[in-house]
């Protein structure tokens, strides 16, 4: 599974590989990481939009992770991808907001890796 | 399940389920009669009996000898079970409001006295949709929340007589919202149906449609259309799967008022006339009325005229033939109107003669008080003027600090969120840091029983880059807990060497998330040009990150008006003209003095108000978002605090700066308090 991580914080590449390091050398989920709303975006398209899960932070320099929602919500003309939405900030009107747009899912940090696990393997 | 919920259930137990009536229970309940044993038993059947009557003389002969049993073997929930079966045989067979609800007071009273809370909770929840059902909005709620409340603390699951099987608080949730659309607060009636919809009531594995046409509806009248159809389609496949097929009935009715709104007039007499012509026995009568009366309008708007007078003389036939019993009803309602207001009267003349006692007393007290008071009137004359001088100076002194305060708390509500995004992010890691640790050194523990050294040492390394990372982290969260603290605290007054390039970095992104946390609609750019040859500066940090920390919030607050307007005007849809709000922050070092300097390419300050701007309480912000003191109160931290000017200089329409200027000051120099 092809799953796209987007999040400012440049750390989270290094957790993402250490936490899923048995699926990964299993060859279960590969990830892809960036770093912006907008470098996501080009990943996408680079990616021909074969991700299908984009786990985006929300609160990010330039492009936020709900204005990345919104595009691809617009733009994907194939099945749309599930989107996971992961914030520092999980208050109500981020909520809202993300499900009105299409968001699959919303989770808060610190995150749940355990939780999270779950839901990829439920998405599997 | 639209007008009462309550009254419909009431209805389906008496009523419908006849229509399903189990032969051999009926024969059963017979035979446990027969046997005469006058116990708890044949109590439970008579009243179980009565409710599978169609007739009413039968229903009424089985409670009746119910009561007079349960009363005789002193059996009081079944007395009360019988009350409520009365009550409701009274209110739907009968049409005697009066007497049905005293019989649920009744009912009520012995549940209550037994502690009995089911019943308790049921007894509620029957008085509420009655109270509701003529009007009484007030007693209505009353009896709903107490329901609510019963059926929430003892987690209580509905009998026969209400709800059956199912927990009573979601149902109690979804009365409230639905008395509070009928008063026509529909803030309330939303919040209660989602607070029923929260309660994720299950219905054979899926969700209770009945809360979520109830948001559907509440969505139509506040106007919000679109997403009010969303939630109306999402209620249809639930009431289906939950199997309560009349239910779709009632979303379709809501449906078809949703298009009259959106004068989609195809779609109104579609879903209207599948309401109309259903023979689902469940269908009730009020949201098909509205069927029939959106139809004859919806064909109106068509300027089809003998459809309209068709649909609108069977609206008028129907109506009529159902509101003919409500009026005998209305009768009833006076009679019991009567009885109330007569209990009214008198306690009402109880409560005059108890004012009464306490008004002479309260006048032979007042005039004791007098007489004392112009007895001491000539000292005290005295000593007020001189207490009254000292209390206006203590007063003002008072509120000096406390606007003082206020508007440190103001800066720090907007700090709040950014300070909970900024400690969310390093706690991430250092959780999960640390979690990964945990696992690879089970694994390292693992390959070293293997004799895999190889593997051993690239374990090792992991764990060691994590732990790097971990504290670096916990580091990072530790330097916001310190700032906030700082902020909050009061100013030591001391000045020390500080980072003024991290202060400013600092306060830019706290200030910068804590917008974005508050409205996600809010973006900037940030820009930082700090003077790496700056070094250490002497300043009291806790005032100068507050100045900046000000500059900061109202630079983001002047990009994001500008970039309100134009987005409301039109203009940020052209890529060539598009506006990007900017905010930079810099520093500088010169021969004899620091600057700090913000910059917006916003709106600019007018001449006019640009003279006013140092003044305290002056603010252009609207009532309530700003407290006019934050320039103020820099001005002087920057001007008395250190020494230094607080310089604006400002285009209208091109945008700010701010420059603080700080002296600098030798090391031998004593800090100024």
């Amino acid at each position: 599974m092809k799953i796209l991580v987007v999040d400012d914080e440049r750390d989270v590449q290094l957790l993402f590989q250490q936490r899923f390091r048995k699926e990964i050398r299993n060859g279960i989920m590969s990830f892809v990481f960036a770093f912006s709303g907008e470098e996501a975006l080009h990943t996408l398209r680079e990616m021909e939009h074969k991700a299908v899960l984009i786990l985006s932070d929300i609160n990010m320099p330039g492009m936020s992770g709900l204005e990345l929602l919104e595009k691809i919500r617009k733009d994907y003309d194939k099945p749309p991808p599930t989107v996971m939405m992961i914030t520092a900030y999980g208050d109500q009107d981020n909520r809202d907001t993300a499900a009105r747009l299409g968001a699959d899912d919303f989770l808060t940090k610190p995150l749940e890796f355990d939780i999270l696990k779950e839901k990829l393997k439920a998405i599997l | 399940m639209t007008k009462s919920k309550i009254t419909i259930l009431l209805c389906l137990f008496i009523i419908t389920t006849i229509a399903a009536q189990n032969q051999p229970i009926v024969d059963s309940l017979k035979t446990i009669i027969n046997l005469q044993k006058q116990d708890t038993i044949q109590v439970n059947a008579l009243v179980y009996l009565s409710r599978q009557q169609t007739q009413v003389d039968s229903a009424f002969k089985y409670v009746h000898q119910g009561l007079l049993l349960a009363q005789k073997i002193n059996y009081r929930k079944g007395e009360a079970d019988c009350f409520l079966q009365i009550g409701g045989i009274n209110r739907f067979f009968l049409n005697d409001y009066s007497t049905g609800i005293q019989n649920l007071f009744d009912a009520l009273k012995i549940y209550g006295d037994i502690n009995y809370t089911t019943g308790v909770a049921e007894a509620h929840l029957n008085l509420q949709g009655w109270y509701r059902y003529i009007g009484d909005y007030k007693n209505a709620l009353m009896h709903a929340f107490a329901g609510q409340q019963t059926a929430e603390s003892n987690n209580v699951v509905g009998r026969a007589f209400t709800f059956e099987g199912h927990r009573l608080n979601p149902l109690a949730l979804a009365e409230i919202a639905e008395t509070y659309i009928q008063m026509n607060q529909l803030d309330s009636a939303e919040f209660y149906i989602q607070k029923s919809i929260n309660q994720n009531e299950l219905f054979n594995g899926s969700k209770w449609n009945f809360p979520i046409y109830m948001l559907g509806t509440i969505q139509n009248l506040k106007g919000d259309y679109k997403l009010a159809l969303a939630t109306f389609r999402s209620a249809i496949p639930l009431a289906i799967q939950n199997e309560t097929f009349h239910d779709t009935l009632q979303i379709y009715s809501g449906m078809s008022t949703l298009f009259k709104n959106t004068k989609e007039l195809d779609s109104v007499i579609y879903y209207a006339k599948m309401v109309n012509e259903s023979s689902d026995p469940g269908r009730e009568t009020h949201y098909w009325l509205n069927s029939i009366n959106n139809i004859a309008q919806a064909y109106k708007l068509k300027g089809n005229i003998d459809s309209t007078l068709k649909y609108t003389e069977y609206f008028h036939h129907v109506k009529d033939s159902i509101f003919s019993r409500d009026k005998d009803r209305a009768v009833q309602n006076i009679g019991f109107n009567e009885k109330l207001k007569q209990q009214e009267l008198i306690s009402a003349q109880n409560k005059f003669k108890s004012r009464l006692q306490l008004y002479v007393f309260i006048a032979g007290l007042l005039v004791l008080l007098l007489i004392i008071g112009i007895l001491w009137h000539n000292t005290l004359e005295k000593q007020k003027a001189k207490s009254k001088i000292e209390k206006a100076y203590s007063e003002l002194k008072n509120t000096q600090s406390q606007l003082i305060q206020s508007e440190k708390m103001a800066s720090l509500g907007e700090l709040t969120a950014g300070i909970a995004h900024e400690i969310q992010n390093p706690l991430n890691f250092v959780n999960n840091f640390s979690e990964v640790n945990s696992e690879l050194i089970d694994e390292l523990g693992e390959e070293v029983d293997k004799g895999n050294l190889d593997e051993v040492k690239i374990i090792a390394k992991d764990i060691r880059e994590n732990e790097q990372k971990i504290n670096f982290h916990g580091k990072r969260a530790d330097a916001i807990v310190k700032g906030m603290l700082q902020h909050s605290h009061s100013s030591s007054g001391v000045k020390e060497p500080t980072d003024i390039n991290a202060l400013a970095d600092e306060y830019l992104r706290l200030a910068y998330h804590g917008l974005r946390a508050k409205d996600n609609s809010f973006n900037a750019t940030m820009k930082t040009d700090f003077d790496k040859t700056i070094g250490k500066i002497n300043i009291i940090p806790q005032d100068i990150g507050r100045v900046v920390l000000n500059l900061i919030t109202n630079a983001f607050y002047a990009v994001n008006e500008k970039a309100t307007s134009a987005e409301a005007s039109g203009d940020a849809r052209a890529e060539d003209t598009k506006y990007e709000p900017t905010v930079t922050v810099s520093t500088k070092k010169e021969s004899d003095k620091f600057i700090v300097s913000v910059e917006d390419n916003g709106n600019g300050i007018p001449d006019s108000v640009k003279k006013k701007i140092f003044q305290p309480f002056f603010t252009t912000k609207p009532t309530g978002q700003g407290t006019g003191l934050g320039l103020s109160m820099s001005h002087d931290i920057v001007t008395k605090g250190h020494g230094g000017v607080l310089k604006v200089a400002s285009k209208e329409g091109e945008g700010t700066t701010f420059t603080v200027a700080l002296p600098i000051i030798k090391e031998n120099k004593k800090p100024k308090k």
